[in-house]
């Protein structure tokens, strides 16, 4: 039995209804196929009935409803022998993960889901209870096609799992490479990346492989390429194609062999310093040679010198002159990083930087920052010169390379680092607040990391190493002490009285309330940690609101945190912040509306603004037509609002 | 049965939220200490308090327990139901937040009064038995049988034109007369046959723009699935008419046609099934794109019977927001009376009540007692089901397992039971299954029984299994 010509009738039936039964008369093939079928017919009865409704197609005149029907039954013919047995060769599973089912609900895995890709790194965000969640095999393959996008819980998660996992997790990454479309964000490349992160060598042949398709993706050929940095042993293939690629796959190249700097690069280097073009400044940057190292030197003593002559009155200084020259310096900063043999810089710009800070002060420009982040960045890479760097720059230049060396103190001994530099904590209070401004409580690794604020973006080459460093588990009391400090705005109080103009205090409380909001926000509501850190906290922010306050202790700290307290504690904040602050500089209905948004009752917030007129009249520092317009405005809330 | 409000748990607000963004919101609303006043009764059956809102005065919201199931009252003009203001007085309330005594509203004192006379009342109904239909609502059922068959008569029309100009003719000026068409099948009682019509245009012209084989042979298959439906319907309500009895009864043509069955009516009919014990297998949110709804779906089994049974909670996208979502289940449900919607072998179910007990090992080793035979057997009763032009294109059915396995040559899954094999392909309901499979541990894969959309691949001309979960003796393992 042909069981063919039945599926070549069940074809022409379909194609009638595509092109219409109208004109079925003169369908021949349809026809010639019912005539085929006509030996099935006598198989079985169904078989039968079928041949005989295509028959009645060319008689019937109601050709459409006929045809409609002949289609069901073949339909339902088709089914009945439809075949299930598969024969395929077979073997047990792909993949040899530690991945285990978790009994969680629906909602619940959309959630993390969410959680996930948002990129919120708050309460409701990924915490490190979910990664066992995250084990599902339901949701591993969505972590793995949505790593590339790169927020914080997907990298920390990334940083914790991917090693867990071991190899077997290397084909699922290779997977995500599409090797047609590079996707969003240049999706695909990033998983190149992340190959050569987490397995280096391992995947060495694969890394090669998709260089040598020619017709892969740029982008995809230059991660590749980047990724053969993994070993010294791929220095001549290397070579081999900075000589025959074009393009981003030559720069690639180039770049690779500015990290492994092999001898016979040696011509590349001299190429790029004599024959100097603004494009090779990459290569320049990256490499660690004695050339490149020669010719960031120059370009960095050209625009230290420049700077020198103008204040010196050798050069006239236009508009036009500093901004080359904020150019040159910035430029000449990023020549000197990852080159070891340079630490005579750092002396130089430290003994210069009288002079730069004349002629080179743009806005965005903070010059002795911008020289600490190169010692910092140096830091990434494992290598004890850059230490040792840091240390004697520090002992010539305390003050101007605190951070370097703190941070340096904290990566080698951990917390212990601010017993260490204790007394310099208080004396670069800014500097260390801004540190610690960049520091996360990581709820899936359990602890305090440097987050990639610190570095900036400035070189935008380190994405996958943001997160990485840990600063430590707990919050040191030590830690939380200097934070929360109040000897600058408290006489008698706190650890280190220090005396500072108001404007300057104003923005050391502002970073300490930034500091201990952004604390607050990442730990976890109920743990011992969120205790010490919100009661910290609001404690300080009390503080602050009777001796200086800002507003933002009252906004960023006192409403979200302090969920216990009653209507009547949070008497006395408005008006407490209206005596405290300089109200003719700042908006007064901005702090009105904060008493708003008090979990206080609607009596309460009546008094307090009755009390808050009282007090209008013995305002000190606040002129007549200010305090007319403070009175107004209360007045007409309670007119309206509060009537 | 009266409760208070310690009952309330994080899970029990989970279970009444409407969607998980309103839990979210709620939960931000208790965390920025969005109640200005918390108070609550003296036996703890009521909480209520005011809630800041956007407006110059807050939201009275509150939750009473005083009756069988919670009531959520409250003054903002949001149509989620409870909304996140009465959700985020729950969680001030696990939160430990003090609520100070108070007498009941009087508004609320009011509202539950009426609502104790509505509950004597229907009781009283209920006690006095069945009603018989009165001669009016007869009347009105013939009516609506004879628009209805006037209703089929266009439909026919609109297939019967389509099939002769041909499926791949419908261009511009045509689709908007069929457009037309089915517009004017809304007047008709017909609401199902309208959306296969609609259906239809859609794909129509989403094929005259970008033709494509398997689309236009789906275009063919809902033709074909018209035309049936409208002759069986004819056949149907004539035969009603003739013999005058216009009453439901228990066929899946009621619901082809677009009626919505009232649990009352399925239990009249029969369809209904005491004391009984389902377990869930899965659950999964179907996008249907033909009705323009998401429609949560979870596979039960019965424990006693074997039988695999669908619940469908169907939330249209333009009102999703305020119908409540579901979520998977845990546990065995025992259920005083499961009703169940005519059909074939996935019937629809629904209950009003049940209790929830946890798993026990017997429990398991009961579900894999009632997967199939063999795969023979199985694909044998699939194939009764699926040959059915009116019946749903899957059919979903417990398949035990020696090992599942995966091709050498393209990594497709393949089940082994006792030497015959099918093999294991994604279908459009369940699309990521296929590629969570190998990632399960190697334990899972080995004895067990896998819950599977069995379908016909037509282009393959073979029946495959589309994964869906894992029964093993200990453990539900859920692929989606």
């Amino acid at each position: 039995m042909d069981i063919n010509v039945f599926y070549e009738l069940r074809e022409r039936l379909y194609a009638t209804a595509a092109a219409g039964c109208g004109l079925i008369a003169e369908d021949f093939r349809l026809k010639r196929a019912v005539e085929a079928f006509k030996p099935m017919s006598e198989v079985n009865k169904v078989f039968g009935r079928f041949y005989q409704m295509c028959e009645a197609l060319f008689t019937t005149e109601n050709t459409a409803a006929q045809l409609a029907d002949c289609i069901a039954l073949a339909d339902a013919l088709a089914v009945t022998q439809g075949s299930f047995q598969d024969v395929s060769e077979c073997e047990v599973r792909e993949y040899e993960l530690c991945l285990k089912p978790q009994t969680i609900s629906r909602q619940c895995l959309e959630e993390v889901k969410n959680s996930l890709v948002s990129g919120d790194y708050n309460k409701s965000a990924f915490l490190q209870e979910d990664m066992e969640k995250a084990l599902d095999p339901r949701l591993f393959p969505f972590f793995i096609q949505n790593l590339y996008k790169g927020t914080v819980v997907l990298e920390s998660m990334a940083a914790v799992l991917l090693p867990q996992l071991g190899d077997s997790v290397i084909p699922l990454l290779k997977e995500q490479v599409d090797l047609i479309t590079v996707g969003p964000k240049n999706r695909t490349a990033y998983y190149v990346r992340l190959v050569s992160k987490f397995y280096g060598e391992k995947a060495n042949d694969w890394y090669l492989s998709l260089i040598e398709g020619e017709k892969n993706p740029p982008s995809i050929r230059a991660a590749a390429i980047r990724a053969l940095a993994c070993s010294q042993e791929n220095a001549s293939k290397v070579l081999e194609l900075y000589h025959t690629q074009k393009g981003v796959a030559k720069n690639a190249a180039a770049l690779t062999l500015a990290e492994l700097d092999p001898p016979e690069a040696e011509e590349i280097w001299i190429k790029c310093t004599k024959k100097y073009k603004s494009s090779y400044d990459e290569f320049i940057m990256h490499s660690k040679n004695d050339i490149c190292a020669e010719f960031a030197k120059n370009e960095f003593q050209n625009a230290l010198k420049g700077c020198r002559e103008i204040c010196e009155g050798k050069v006239n200084l236009t508009h036009k002159d500093r901004i080359d020259h904020n150019d040159n310096l910035e430029r000449a900063i990023k020549l000197i990083r990852r080159k070891p043999q340079l630490e005579n810089c750092f002396f130089e710009f430290a003994q210069n930087y009288k002079y730069v800070k004349k002629v080179a002060n743009g806005p965005y420009n903070n010059w002795q920052e911008e020289m600490n982040k190169v010692l910092l960045e140096n830091l990434l890479v494992d290598d004890q010169r850059y230490a040792e760097m840091i240390k004697k720059v520090y002992e010539a230049y305390p003050e101007f390379y605190f951070p370097a060396r703190f941070f340096l103190e904290l990566k080698e001994k951990g917390e212990d680092a601010f017993k260490e530099f204790h007394k310099e904590m208080y004396h670069n209070r800014k500097r260390m607040l801004s540190l610690l401004d960049c520091t996360r409580y990581d709820n899936i690794r359990d602890g305090y990391y440097l987050s990639w604020d610190f570095l900036g973006c400035l070189y935008g080459e380190n994405q996958m190493e943001r997160n990485e460093i840990k600063i430590f588990e707990q919050l040191p009391e030590i830690v939380l002490t200097f934070v929360t400090d109040t000897g600058y705005f408290v006489p008698g109080q706190g650890e280190n009285e220090i005396k500072m103009e108001k404007a300057e205090r104003k923005v050391h409380v502002e970073w300490a309330v930034q500091v201990l909001r952004s604390w607050c926000q990442d730990l976890k509501p109920g743990t011992e940690e969120y205790k010490k850190c919100v009661d910290a906290a609001i404690k300080f922010a009390f503080q602050v609101n009777q001796h200086c306050s800002i507003g933002k202790e009252i906004q960023d700290i006192i409403i979200p945190f302090y969920t216990e307290g009653t209507s009547k504690e949070y008497r006395g904040l408005i008006r407490n912040h209206i005596a405290q602050s300089e109200i003719r500089k700042e908006g007064f209905l901005w702090k009105i509306n904060m008493l708003d948004k008090l979990p206080m009752s609607y009596e309460d917030k009546k008094e307090e603004l009755i009390e808050i007129d009282g007090m209008i009249d013995g305002l000190k520092d606040v002129d007549s037509t200010a305090k007319k317009r403070i009175r107004s405005q209360v007045q007409e809330l309670l007119k309206t609002t509060y009537a | 049965m009266s409760q208070t409000a310690e009952m309330i748990t994080e899970e029990l607000i989970r279970s009444l939220a409407p969607n998980p963004a309103a839990i979210n919101n709620a939960k931000k609303i208790s965390n920025t200490g969005g109640f200005v006043s918390l108070f609550q009764t003296e036996n703890k059956d009521l909480i209520f308090g005011e809630c800041k809102g956007s407006g110059k005065s807050g939201y009275q919201t509150s939750a009473d327990f005083s009756g069988e199931a919670p009531v959520f009252r409250c003054s903002c003009p949001s149509r989620q139901f409870p909304c996140k203001h009465s959700l985020a007085i729950m969680f001030e309330w696990i939160s430990g937040k003090k609520f100070e005594t108070a007498d009941i509203p009087e508004d609320v004192a009011k509202k539950r009064e009426k609502i104790t006379k509505r509950q004597e009342k229907a009781k009283e109904e209920a006690a006095s038995g069945p009603k018989k239909p009165s001669k009016t609502s007869l009347s009105a059922a013939k009516k609506k049988l004879e628009k209805q068959l006037e209703g089929l008569e266009l439909a026919e029309t609109f297939v019967t034109d389509i099939l002769n100009r041909g499926v791949s003719s419908i261009n511009g000026s045509s689709s908007a007369s069929y457009k037309n068409l089915a517009k004017q099948l809304g007047d008709y009682y017909l609401p199902e046959l309208q959306a296969i019509m609609t259906e239809i245009i859609t794909v129509a012209e989403e094929l005259s723009e970008h033709p494509d084989d398997k689309e236009l042979n789906r275009l063919i298959a809902l033709c074909v699935k018209l035309s049936a439906s409208v002759k069986k319907s004819k056949e149907y309500i004539n035969k009603k008419l003739e013999n005058g009895d216009v009453q439901l009864e228990d066929t899946i043509l009621y619901e082809e046609m677009g009626g919505i069955w009232k649990l009352a009516q399925l239990k009249e009919i029969g369809l209904f099934k005491e004391n009984a014990r389902m377990v869930q297998l899965s659950f999964q949110v179907i996008d249907d794109t033909m009705h323009k709804a998401n429609i949560e779906t979870g596979y039960w089994i019965d424990l006693d019977s074997g039988e695999i049974s669908k619940t469908e909670n169907i939330r249209p996208y333009k009102s999703a927001k305020y119908i409540k979502s579901e979520d998977s289940a845990f546990g065995v449900y025992q259920i005083p009376t499961l009703y169940r919607y005519p059909g074939g072998m996935n019937r629809r179910i629904r209950w009003e009540t049940m209790e929830q007990r946890g798993l026990e090992a017997k429990d398991y080793s009961d579900i894999l007692s009632k997967a199939e035979a063999s795969i023979g057997e199985a694909v044998k009763k699939a194939k009764n089901e699926l040959k059915n032009t009116l019946s749903e294109k899957v059919c979903a059915m417990l398949l035990p397992f020696d090992s599942i396995e995966f091709a050498v040559s393209d990594g497709h899954g393949v089940l082994k039971y006792q030497g015959e094999t099918i093999g294991l392909k994604r279908n459009e309901n369940y699309p990521e299954t296929c590629s969570i499979l190998p990632l399960e541990p190697k334990e899972v894969l080995e004895h067990g029984a896998l819950l599977g959309e069995l379908f016909y691949d037509s282009r393959e001309r073979k029946i495959y299994v589309c994964p869906i979960s894992i029964v093993k003796e200990d453990a539900i393992v859920v692929l989606c």
